[in-house]
């Protein structure tokens, strides 16, 4: 791997930025917060290039971890003194409703709120798993969970959806 | 693998990817104005106008010493032309002006 800053922030922009950005997106909901997340995310990339060590596979890794981290980091932003991630998911859910589009699908909304009312771990591992489609590994290495422990989330996030969108009528 | 497929689970938000790589863009410019090159390269600048400096003050103080007197000089400048042709055992008329 080129441990040069300049190429790896290249590469990650261009291999990796609208994923990075939605992956964030998802966590944060708010635009605004995304972009702060972002900012974030791409100045770390930039500035400890130096410690990533290993090939492409772990430069994705390495950026996703890195984006979960100040997505994160936003979210913790949010949330009062003793209060954990896993308290915002009310809020959350109700921001979804006011960042979504005027047109945008019903169905569409409904399931981010349902993503919304899952454990921090379970949303995490739910959304690296359906939208960025990223294998098991992959997903342990960004979050440094065990394979077995995010199957489980998977599992649970997944009947805790569908739980959510019976209830909603869909 | 999708277990959803049969719902809308596309994102509600309005943000299309023109514009998300707008953001891109703009995330990378502004990390890259943490760049240690060119903070070094400042740096480089920094220190070689100050060894400029310093090579020039070095170069106009041995021009201005030598402009000025020794403590020879000094002294004689400060006797009379009578004293100064004792000392040289020259004739008074042939005293040099000392500055």
């Amino acid at each position: 791997m080129d441990s040069n800053p300049h190429d790896i922030l290249q590469q990650a922009a261009d291999r990796f930025g609208q994923r990075l950005y939605w992956h964030i997106r998802r966590l944060v909901v708010s635009h605004a917060d995304a972009e702060d997340a972002m900012q974030e995310t791409f100045l770390k990339i930039f500035t400890k290039a130096s410690t990533l060590k290993g090939g492409a596979e772990s430069l994705e890794a390495w950026c996703y971890k890195i984006a979960t981290n100040e997505a994160l980091q936003v979210l913790r932003r949010r949330t009062r003194a003793f209060q954990s991630l896993d308290s915002l998911s009310g809020e959350l859910s109700a921001l979804v409703v006011t960042e979504s589009s005027p047109d945008a699908n019903r169905s569409a909304v409904l399931f981010q709120q349902a993503i919304m009312r899952l454990g921090t771990q379970q949303r995490i591992a739910f959304n690296l798993r359906y939208y960025d489609e990223l294998s098991y590994a992959q997903i342990a290495a960004i979050t440094g969970k065990s394979e077995g422990s995010l199957r489980t989330n998977y599992h649970y996030a997944v009947e805790k959806i569908k739980e959510y969108l019976k209830e909603n009528a869909i | 693998m999708k277990e959803f497929d049969d719902i809308h689970t596309g994102l509600p938000y309005r943000e299309s990817p023109e514009y998300v790589a707008g953001l891109i863009d703009r995330c990378k410019e502004n990390a890259l104005l943490h760049d240690k090159p060119v903070r070094q390269g400042t740096r480089t600048w920094m220190y070689g106008l100050a060894a400029a400096a310093a090579a020039a003050a070095l170069v106009f103080g041995i021009f201005f010493s030598s402009l000025r007197q020794s403590p020879m000089d000094r002294f004689l400048a400060s006797l009379t032309d009578e004293e100064v042709a004792q000392i040289y055992d020259w004739p008074v008329d042939d005293i040099p002006e000392f500055q």
